[in-house]
């Protein structure tokens, strides 16, 4: 499923890239969200040619190691963001695009099942796309505050290399940190 | 082990392992609870926790959490921190406009000041300093109120207990914490043969060492003030030698071992500095005032202030009266900043919304310090300290006459609650 459909209204100037996932899905971005994926900038940078003219719109980037449904996510999430070139708001107007962004992000992160997580924060490690990182990486450490030492494990797939009586010994002496812990 | 459980939500299907370094950094937005828990996911995960690089990352990101510690009389300490709402999907935080700091909790994991008197010395990188008086010799106790871990430390020869004056902080030409002994005005003006002398205990060290006496500073500290720890060095409010009634900041320089004194912030009516503290690990400073306002000055640099947040007039018909008892403590998540009021309580004061507003904060009736600590993993052991002996301090062997002690003081302070009356002057 490809999201050309989702472009938004193009700024007067703005080029496009092409990129292709490892399951053969092909994206077309604008350029100010696909250079937030710094893997792509570098790639772009190292393949540039002076002419302006071809510049993007022929250019198809690989990205073998992320998946369509994954970068969809990925860039529409680079869309909210504030966007480099776009001129300074007054407080009153960032508070309100702060706010927007909030409860978009709230909606994602909603829809969202605990083992996607981890995909997309590969892919945006992958990506070398910061605020992607940022924003994931933080989803997951809010998902993961309260859970058991058991669903840890099991989520990223770690193994137990405690001895069952060192294991008791340390919750014994530690109780109070597992107090109040979500059920599993 | 027991079985896996099985689990109603459907279970994330094995994923391909993450990049190493993607792990401590989700790990480092963690509340300390959930890392000491996560200490036992398994061996290489304890490694990680424990390592220092990963205490530090974890204990300067930019999100940690600070909690607002209020000393008591013989009573244990209450915490104020920010609480956090889980909702069942993705535990998205909703904060409310004052960031959770609506409940005081009692920290009785620390029970060496049950029934005593102590004071708070000085705190940085989440630990604590406090000084008890025992019935006995007293003690001196390093403490991580987040890691519920504390040391016992050598006592230095001579040592008045809570008269004394201490600090703590860190060197990092060292990479170690030091704590600072300094000339006590209170024991200056009773105990007779007293030596005003500066002594700094290195953490790793555990022993006691005087700086030379050309380096003793010409000045006194009151043992009720905290010392203040910032820019790599400790600071303490003292009287001026030519002027009693003028108030100067002594600075000690952690690395270099040596005294200065500071210009305070400037003010048109030579108004004396109220209170010293820190705000966003920054240096701060206020003055007395009778004004409607009161300006937090800042310094980084310890030569040139600048006004950090002017607080505006107080709600209450006294309260230009009361802005000596001012004591702005940290700012909230949402950009306010808690502000403690001597006798009274808690407001919170938003810089761009310019609005105070009553922070009400249940468990509190009285206090007699406040201490906004860092929440960390920190521990108040060196590094090396074997295991065994951790484990005896932690299990904190009484001896006898101090429980004795304990159960007498006990017994007056219910005895005087009871009545109502005070039992002495709480300030010691």
């Amino acid at each position: 499923m490809s999201n050309t459909s989702e472009n938004p209204k193009p700024s007067s100037s703005s080029a496009k890239m092409t990129l292709k996932t490892s399951d053969n899905e092909l994206f077309e971005v604008e350029e100010a969200v696909a250079m937030k994926f710094c893997t792509v900038k570098q790639y772009f940078e190292d393949e540039k040619d002076s002419d302006v003219a071809a510049r993007g719109s022929t250019t198809v980037i690989p990205l073998p190691n992320v998946h369509s449904a994954v970068l969809a996510t990925l860039i529409s999430y680079g869309k909210k963001l504030p966007q480099s070139n776009a001129v300074a708001d007054n407080h009153e107007e960032e508070e309100t695009k702060k706010k927007e962004r909030k409860k978009y992000e709230q909606g994602l992160l909603k829809n969202l099942m605990p083992g996607e997580l981890l995909d997309l924060i590969s892919a945006a490690n992958y990506l070398d796309f910061k605020e992607g990182l940022e924003f994931f990486n933080q989803a997951l450490a809010d998902h993961i505050q309260n859970k058991s030492v058991e669903y840890v494990r099991k989520f990223f797939g770690i193994k137990n290399d405690y001895e069952p009586h060192e294991e008791e010994k340390y919750r014994e002496e530690y109780a109070w940190a597992f107090e109040g812990v979500d059920e599993d | 082990m027991e079985a896996p459980t099985p689990t109603p939500t459907p279970t994330p299907t094995p994923t391909p392992e993450l990049p190493e370094d993607i792990i401590p950094d989700i790990l480092k937005r963690l509340p300390v609870k959930s890392l000491v828990r996560f200490r036992c996911v398994s061996k290489s995960w304890h490694s990680l926790i424990t390592s220092s690089s990963f205490i530090h990352t974890h204990l300067h990101f930019k999100k940690s959490r600070s909690l607002i510690l209020l000393a008591r009389y013989c009573e244990t300490l209450l915490s104020i921190g920010p609480q956090q709402q889980h909702q069942p999907d993705f535990n998205i935080t909703t904060t409310t406009a004052v960031d959770g700091f609506q409940k005081a909790v009692e920290l009785d994991s620390f029970v060496l000041v049950k029934n005593l008197p102590y004071y708070v010395k000085g705190h940085c990188d989440g630990l604590i300093c406090v000084v008890i008086k025992d019935g006995g010799d007293g003690a001196l106790v390093l403490w991580n109120p987040s890691i519920r871990q504390y040391k016992r430390l050598p006592l230095p020869r001579n040592f008045h207990s809570t008269r004394e004056v201490f600090g703590l902080g860190f060197d990092s030409t060292i990479g170690d914490y030091k704590v600072v002994r300094a000339p006590s005005s209170y024991c200056q003006m009773k105990i007779k043969d007293y030596h005003p002398q500066v002594e700094v205990l290195t953490l790793g060290s555990n022993t006691w060492r005087k700086i030379p006496d050309e380096d003793t500073p010409p000045f006194c500290i009151e043992h009720f003030f905290q010392a203040t720890n910032a820019n790599g060095a400790l600071y303490w409010l003292v009287a001026a030698n030519d002027d009693p009634f003028h108030c100067e900041i002594l600075r000690f320089d952690l690395a270099k071992e040596k005294f200065k004194v500071v210009p305070s912030p400037p003010d048109t009516f030579h108004r004396n500095v109220s209170w010293l503290g820190t705000l966003e690990g920054s240096l701060c400073a206020i003055h007395t005032q009778r004004l409607s306002y009161v300006d937090v000055w800042t310094s980084k640099d310890d030569e040139t202030w600048t006004k950090l947040i002017t607080i505006p007039r107080m709600p209450g018909p006294e309260a230009s009266v009361r802005h000596s008892d001012y004591v702005p403590l940290c700012f909230t998540s949402s950009g306010a900043v808690v502000i403690g009021i001597k006798l009274e309580g808690f407001v919170t004061y938003h810089p761009i919304e310019n609005k105070v507003s009553k922070l009400a904060v249940q468990g509190v009736e009285h206090w007699l310090q406040e201490t906004v600590c860092a929440e960390s993993l920190v521990s108040p052991y060196a590094a090396d300290e074997p295991a065994a002996a951790r484990q005896h301090q932690m299990r904190s062997a009484h001896t006898a006459s101090r429980s004795l002690w304990q159960l007498i003081l006990g017994l007056k302070h219910g005895v005087a609650n009871y009545f109502s009356c005070s039992s002495g002057d709480p300030r010691q």
